[in-house]
């Protein structure tokens, strides 16, 4: 009787009930006086076929303008005068543009920031402008405060009448000389080469991608600030570019305390990140710190998201999180250009938005699916601030276009139709039909709670921020001086709107507001405030109120307390003096001032490391080269590349020196080889003629053991891949006997199967003196979704026979992993098995029989990688870990929601079809857009004459009965990694490894006590660079060290030593003569050694 | 201008005028180019679409006209259609095959429903007749797509994509869309006069060089340099001739595309105004069309063959490396290796076609582009509209010389082949 009960955590985080007012209210402009409209007229000179970035909205700027202790609101417009309104207290507010004097001028008015700088107290208005072919009508503005309620344009007269195409400006003392400085982001009008990498020679004789050499009122400026005037110091800083850029963080991304600049970019043109050298240079890294980025970077902030007292980026793309909206609007991603765009340094970009984790330092992981955030539609501004006051920041995001300018069926026919029309002779139509023919749809904005452990919960409809909208600048500040953030957002061709936050209404969440200002009264942008509550929590932000979306915050740092009535506050200011003020009471603005700070030395942390990577004094010097294979070529609808898995390892002292050696396989075309342990902990290379005579073989699966009973440790190597559809020959299971002194050598009697695997596991199940062996199918080459045959192979004396297996065990699945494990304790070891569409299966050893029929897990359709069998509680029972897909991608589903996918050949014409869908919305649809589906079945052209006919096509709606009928189901619900307790004689408890565990695709585990406490501890690596583009690469793994605290709890020490941020795809325990170390083998990269330090 | 092109549209329309029942084939195959340019079929798949339907309207036609040889055991695996167990109206059922084999090829067979349900009005007013004659198509149709169906279309649609090639004369993907390279597989599809694709050859393209003094960086040049005139007349040579079934309009995030008829099917307009022109009868409208067909569609494959198999990279790509980084061809480079160029083959080969049938006629006048707003163009000869319609490439920048001249060769070639291997004559 088999006892294998699961107890799953509930995972559903229930939303804390709200109060029956909705979290924000919008108020009328009847109420509260603000009746701006950013009104956009098309017309045959300003379209969106002439320029492109027409409908990209205007910015709105919040500040106290007169010092009257209550924010005010300015708005620009593009085409029409820009508006301030005073604001009068409880949320009334005054037009007083005319008495000002700042209607902005001629021109198109796109980004607006409010900074006092002249630095005398009084904020003062900087206007970007663009789009005009006229510089004269894009010289930028600069709106000096009078004092008096009136302002005057001085940006002539202080060297910032910049006439670059302008989108926002930064200000921020970058020199730390006490003033501030500026960096302007400007953008190419050449909308034509949005998409084009152009080619050429380069002074190294290489093809390289052409440099824009165009700077002239393209580049981002950099104008530092001397004595209240502005020069120009861009060349000289390095930071002439080429980009269109919509958005730019000025910010602290190394943790040296000096401002970086992070620069998003539209188009092909991929995002910067420029560190500050600390000498007036900055230097392009974006790739040193990012694994991946947004294609069409958009609006962005950087803020801590989940006090770990590191900044978090989130970069904003255009692609809908609808299902109908995603495949009317989305172009399907080409392989072959995204493969030139790395090559030619481009970057890995997606389209798809990016919260990039900044985890102490390490590179930062994009954890936006798992986040929730992936998909918010056309989005401009993300303001990561804390709404509702639990201490925690949430994160609104505005969005819509006033038309849709990427929809398919307008691209590919209608405007063709149109523009036909246009051609015939007398007709009367015109050019503005041409852009009529663009839907407009406005959709709603939102509103992202923070729930902690780094998800959110998209609540806008309850917090009453969902109107349909096109939505573009957005600003926040505490208007009514209540104690929460109101919301201010400037809205294309309807009015603004006005929220007021009703958080503070709930006396339960407190708050503590901060000013940092200097005697002078000027606000020192740049002080990094932290604060502490008792709750041992801490927040940190950092002063720059220009972020989000063409748009500028009230410079007052709001943090939320929830419960909290007491803080203790820390002001680091940009001069490295520091103060501490302990005890600060709730539901109080603090003003700070950098004169009664003093200079705090900082404090060192201390190296705890418990492993060091030695893989360089190791002379470890192995490269997993991969074979150039594109599988989507003839298998457009993979979720990733299968022949991109390897590579497969396996340790073993082959040569009987009592010293471990490894064998790690090649690639196709690459041999296999056998490195081995010398004497100071360092690995030669072996020459092994007959696994060079076999290199033609991609390996999938090795592993050593003593074949033939002689003692010494033979080699099994299983082929894997997916590079040679319909050649048999090309996956032979291989053994290669050892003579003993770890030279290699094809076994000559062997059973002829050829499978691509993954998965080998060797144990004496029969107990008869032999070990046995279980090959796990992976894949059937060039047909996937086709299940492979899996062998049991029964050992005696050296000689190997197919034992005869249950049919189901024979097409178990895609298998990815087996062990041999007694998990029932009767003295015979049963075969676990996972795999990719598979649960957990165990095939009960009858006494030596195994032909008994798979047993499954029910609810554990996952997409596992591996399984790791060991005691992670020391209680002398064997515990299973088992590593998954993870949460962190496109593939999202649960066990009431799961992904399923069809495989048949639909159109009968050879080729296998596989079609994945998954639930958007309750509702089930094939993941692949209309143009991937189409070229994999081209019957269905027919029934999906156009985008949107396919748009909300579920699989019934694709394929007739008797197709489904005849097709094979595939389904997986379950994608966290998870852990087995053993409580005996089969009895396992079930519980999901800490999310940082489930951030990334686990495809390797161990275990050990690594800092020696008695309890065992949890390293896991892995990623999957291979997945398709729609998805884009998953890699926000850096390796895991989970530490043991006993009780079967876990928890994350990030500055562990074990750092693997590449394609981890083995980790393997090594003994080195006087400690242990790993092995860690990636795809395409240096396999690495890492060492336990005590 | 638009006066001009008013007045010369009030001139066409006498001439084009839908006329009498017995120009239903003209008015077939117009239709059919309209419905491969809504679907943006490609010019080989859109030479397939246009050869099949043709040929379903020939063979019913020989069971009309004694004098008409079938097609059948002439050209590969076609064996004679079924013949009519009933009284039929030939011409309804040649229309109805025509339609029926289109329908079954192209995408938007409603388009095709509608215009069928509009030529109703020329036909008897028999019903039986009628009923007879379309069952009659049906049964045509259905034989000859289980023909059609075993010419490897399906099975070469999930082959292996274009891989690149990483060697410097390889072609390689252009601006703007940098799509995969069309049909790769295009060189398996079953001709209809030789066992394999390639039974044309092609003069071997000149060997790739980058050196300054070789006659391949001089061929690019040239390319640059006639692009660099800026001579209007080449320029509207180009355009005239562009003919791409799918070309990208960038706009940043707005990207969409223009559909023009295709090389082949320009052919066939040309073809079209031709027999208008003659007032060519049922028999012989049926002939041209037909064989005009076959010349394009075994154009495509021919050249085809050569593109994959010499797989050359085109000039844009070449000439930024070397001579103009960021320079772009007038029109855009279309999604295939640059040799030989395909309108070249094509050109050639449906010209040297209709020299044979109206070896006399002149002045050739082509009306067809007036859809995109351009003027008519009035040749001396069919030949002398192919030449032009090759050297287009050149002016457009998206082809080197050799491929012109090579290319019309090969297409010339590919027509005699045809007439040796094809009677359409008792």
């Amino acid at each position: 009787m088999i006892r294998f009960t699961i107890r799953l955590l509930c995972l559903v985080c229930g939303l804390k009930g709200f109060a029956q007012a909705p979290q924000f209210t919008a108020l009328s402009s009847a109420t509260s006086g603000i009746d701006f409209v950013n009104g956009i007229a098309e017309n045959k000179q300003m379209n969106i076929l002439g320029y492109e970035y027409l409908y990209n909205g205007a910015g709105v700027s919040i500040g106290d303008i007169n010092n009257d202790g209550l924010p005010d609101i300015y708005f620009n417009a593009n085409m029409t005068p820009n508006k301030l309104y005073l604001n009068l207290g409880n949320m009334k507010f005054k037009d007083v543009t005319a008495e000002a004097g700042v209607a902005g001028g001629i021109g198109f008015k796109t980004g607006v920031t409010m900074a006092d700088v002249n630095g005398d107290g009084w904020l003062d208005i900087y206007i970007c402008k663009s789009a005009s072919t006229k510089p004269d009508e894009r010289r930028n503005m600069l709106y000096i405060n009078n004092r008096n309620g009136t302002f005057t344009d001085r940006a002539k007269e202080m060297g910032l009448d910049d006439a670059s195409y302008s989108t926002q400006a930064y200000f921020q003392d970058m020199d730390f000389d006490g003033d501030l400085d500026l960096y302007l982001l400007n953008h190419p009008y050449n909308f034509q080469e949005a998409k084009t990498v152009f080619l050429k020679y380069g002074s190294s004789g290489k093809l390289e991608a052409v440099k824009e050499t165009e700077s002239e009122y393209v580049s981002d400026r950099y104008y530092e600030n001397k004595a209240g005037h502005f020069s120009d110091r861009t060349e000289a800083a390095g930071l002439l570019n080429y980009g269109f850029g919509l958005s730019a963080v000025i910010g602290d991304f190394n943790a040296d305390l000096y401002p970086d600049i992070y620069v998003c970019n539209d188009y092909i043109h991929p995002d910067k990140l420029y560190i500050n050298n600390r000498n007036g240079t900055y230097t392009d890294r974006v790739d040193d710190y990012f694994k991946h980025m947004s294609y069409n970077s958009m609006g962005s902030d950087y803020a801590d998201i989940n006090n770990d007292g590191f900044p978090d980026l989130l970069v904003l793309d255009m692609l809908p999180e609808v299902n109908q909206r995603q495949k009317q609007l989305k172009v399907a991603q080409n392989n072959d250009q995204f493969a030139k765009m790395v090559q030619y340094g481009f970057g890995k970009q997606y389209v798809k938005n990016v919260l990039q984790l900044n985890h102490e330092n390490k590179i930062y992981s994009d954890i936006s699916y798992y986040a929730g955030m992936a998909f918010t539609d056309w989005s401009w501004a993300p303001l990561i601030a804390d709404f509702d006051n639990d201490g925690k920041k949430d994160i609104f995001i505005t969005n819509g276009l006033l038309r849709d300018i990427s929809d398919m069926d307008v691209a590919k026919y209608k405007l063709d139709s149109v523009i036909k029309e246009l051609n015939k002779p007398g007709d009367q139509q015109s050019v503005y039909d041409l852009f009529q023919v663009f839907p407009s749809v406005k959709v709603p904005n939102y509103f992202f709670k923070n729930n902690g452990s780094l998800k959110f919960t998209n609540v806008a409809a309850e917090a009453g921020l969902n109107t349909p909208s096109w939505s573009a600048g957005a600003a926040y500040g505490d208007l009514d001086l209540d104690g929460d953030l109101d919301l201010i957002v400037n809205n294309t061709n309807e009015q603004a709107f006005v929220y007021r936050n009703n958080s503070s209404d709930n006396k339960q969440s407190k708050y503590i507001r901060i000013r940092c200002r200097d005697a002078a009264g000027k606000d020192v942008y740049g002080a990094r405030v932290t604060v502490r509550t008792l709750d041992g929590v801490e927040q940190v932000q950092w002063l720059e109120p220009t972020r989000g979306y063409l748009s500028s915050h009230d410079p007052v740092l709001h943090f939320g307390l929830g419960t909290q009535s007491a803080c203790t506050v820390k002001v680091l200011w940009p001069n490295s003096n520091s103060q501490v003020l302990m005890d600060q009471k709730a539901n109080q603005t603090l003003v700070l001032h950098p004169e009664t700070a003093e200079f705090q030395p900082g404090v060192e942390n201390p190296d705890n490391r418990l492993m060091r990577d030695e893989t360089a004094s190791s002379l470890l010097n192995v490269i997993y080269s991969e074979n150039e294979y594109i599988d989507y070529k003839l298998e457009p609808l993979l979720p990733r590349r299968y022949s991109q898995s390897g590579p497969c390892m396996a340790v073993a002292d082959v040569n009987g020196d009592g010293l471990e050696d490894f064998f790690i396989g090649g690639a196709a075309g690459y041999e296999g080889q056998v490195y081995r342990q010398k004497v100071n902990d360092r690995f030669d290379k072996t020459y092994q003629p007959a696994l060079v005579a076999d290199k033609r073989f991609e390996d999938g699966a090795s592993r050593f053991f003593d074949a033939d009973g002689d003692g010494d440790q033979d080699l099994m190597v299983a082929c894997g891949g997916n590079e040679f559809p319909g050649q048999d020959k090309m996956y032979p299971l291989r053994l290669y006997i050892n003579d003993g002194k770890g030279n290699f050598s094809r076994a000559a009697e062997f059973p002829e199967i050829s499978v691509s695997a993954k998965a080998l596991a060797i144990d004496d199940y029969d107990q008869d003196g032999d070990p046995d062996v279980f090959v796990g199918g992976r894949i059937v080459p060039g047909h996937y979704g086709l299940v492979p045959e899996s062998y049991v192979l029964k050992n005696a004396q050296g000689k190997f026979t197919k034992e005869v297996i249950h049919a189901e065990l024979k097409e178990i699945g895609m298998v990815t992993a087996a062990e041999w494990f007694d998990y029932d304790g009767d003295g015979w070891k049963d075969l676990l098995v996972v795999g990719e569409w598979m649960p957990i299966s165990i095939v009960k050893n009858n006494r030596g029989d195994m032909s008994s029929k798979p047993l499954s897990l029910a609810g554990t359709h996952g997409w596992w990688n591996c399984i790791k069998i060991a005691d992670i509680n020391a209680d002398g029972q064997k515990d299973m870990l088992f590593g998954n897909y993870g949460l962190n991608s496109r593939y999202q589903c649960s066990a009431n929601q799961p992904l399923k996918m069809l495989v048949s050949d639909f159109d009968q014409n050879g080729s296998t079809d596989c079609v994945i869908t998954a639930y958007n919305n309750g509702v089930s649809y094939p993941m692949a857009l209309r143009d991937n589906l189409l070229d994999q079945m081209v019957f269905l052209k027919k029934k999906f004459l156009r985008y949107h006919q396919y748009a909300n096509a579920t699989v019934t709606d694709i394929f007739t009965p008797e197709q489904i009928s005849r097709a094979r189901e595939f389904s997986a619900g379950w994608m966290q990694s998870i852990m087995a307790i053993n409580k005996g004689k089969g009895d396992f408890t079930i519980k999901p490894l800490p999310e940082s565990a489930q951030l990334f695709t686990v495809q390797a585990i161990d275990v050990a006590d690594l800092n020696q406490d008695g309890h065992p501890d949890i390293l896991l690596t892995g990623n999957d660079f291979s997945a398709e583009l729609e998805t884009g690469r998953l890699d926000a793994g850096n390796g895991l060290t989970l530490m043991g605290k006993g009780g079967n709890q876990f928890a994350e020490m990030i500055e562990s030593g074990f750092y693997t941020p590449g394609d981890a795809k083995v980790l393997l325990p090594i003994q080195l003569k006087t400690k242990l170390a790993w092995l860690v083998g990636g795809n395409q990269e240096a396999v690495r050694l890492f060492v336990q330090v005590r | 201008m638009r006066k001009l092109i008013s007045l010369l549209v009030i001139a066409l329309c006498c001439v084009c005028s839908d006329g009498a029942a017995n120009d239903y084939l003209n008015r077939c195959n117009l239709k059919l180019l309209d419905v491969i340019m809504e679907d943006i079929f490609s010019p080989p798949v859109a030479g397939r679409i246009q050869v099949y339907s043709n040929i379903a309207a020939y063979e019913v036609l020989c069971l009309k006209y004694n004098t008409l040889h079938s097609l059948s055991r002439q050209i590969t695996h076609l064996q004679a259609i079924p013949k009519p167990t009933k009284k039929i109206d030939y011409a309804v059922a040649a229309e109805c095959a025509f339609i029926g084999v289109a329908k079954k090829l192209v995408y938007s067979e409603h388009l095709l429903d509608s215009f069928l349900n509009a030529e109703k009005r020329y036909w008897p007013k028999n019903p039986a007749l009628i009923q007879q004659s379309t069952a009659y198509a049906q049964t045509v149709t259905q034989y000859l797509f289980e023909w059609i169906k075993k010419d490897h279309y399906i099975e070469t649609r999930t082959m292996q994509r274009y891989v690149l090639n990483d060697s410097l004369g390889a072609w390689k993907p252009t601006a703007p869309e940098y799509n995969n390279a069309l049909e790769p597989n295009w060189p398996l599809i079953r001709s209809f006069v030789a066992p394999r694709s390639d039974y044309v050859k092609a003069i071997p393209n000149i060997p790739y060089s980058e050196d300054k003094t070789s006659l391949y960086y001089q061929n690019a040049l040239a390319v640059y340099l006639s692009d660099q005139e800026k001579d209007s007349s080449k320029i509207n040579t180009a355009l005239y001739w562009d003919d791409n079934p799918n070309t990208a309009v960038v706009k940043g995030h707005a990207t969409y595309f223009i559909h023009k008829v295709t090389p082949g099917g320009h052919w066939m307009k040309i073809t079209a105004q031709a027999l208008r022109k003659v007032k060519a009868n049922e028999e012989q409208s049926a002939e041209v069309f037909t064989l005009v067909s076959i010349a394009i569609f075994e154009g495509f494959l021919s050249c085809w063959a050569e593109k994959f198999q010499s797989n050359s990279v085109r000039p844009e790509t070449y000439i930024n490396r070397l001579i103009d980084a960021k320079w772009l061809p007038l029109i855009e480079t279309p999604p295939f290796p640059e040799y030989t160029s395909g309108h070249s083959v094509v050109s050639a080969a449906a010209s040297s076609m209709l020299t044979h049938f109206f070896p006399k006629m002149y002045p050739v006048v082509d009306s067809s582009q007036m859809y995109l707003g351009l003027a008519p163009r009035t040749f001396k000869s069919f030949r002398d509209a192919s030449d032009q319609a090759s050297v287009s490439r050149f002016y457009g920048g998206i082809h080197y010389m050799p491929s012109l001249d090579n290319g019309a060769l090969q297409g010339r070639e590919v027509t005699g082949f045809i007439l040796d291997k094809i009677k359409t004559r008792r």
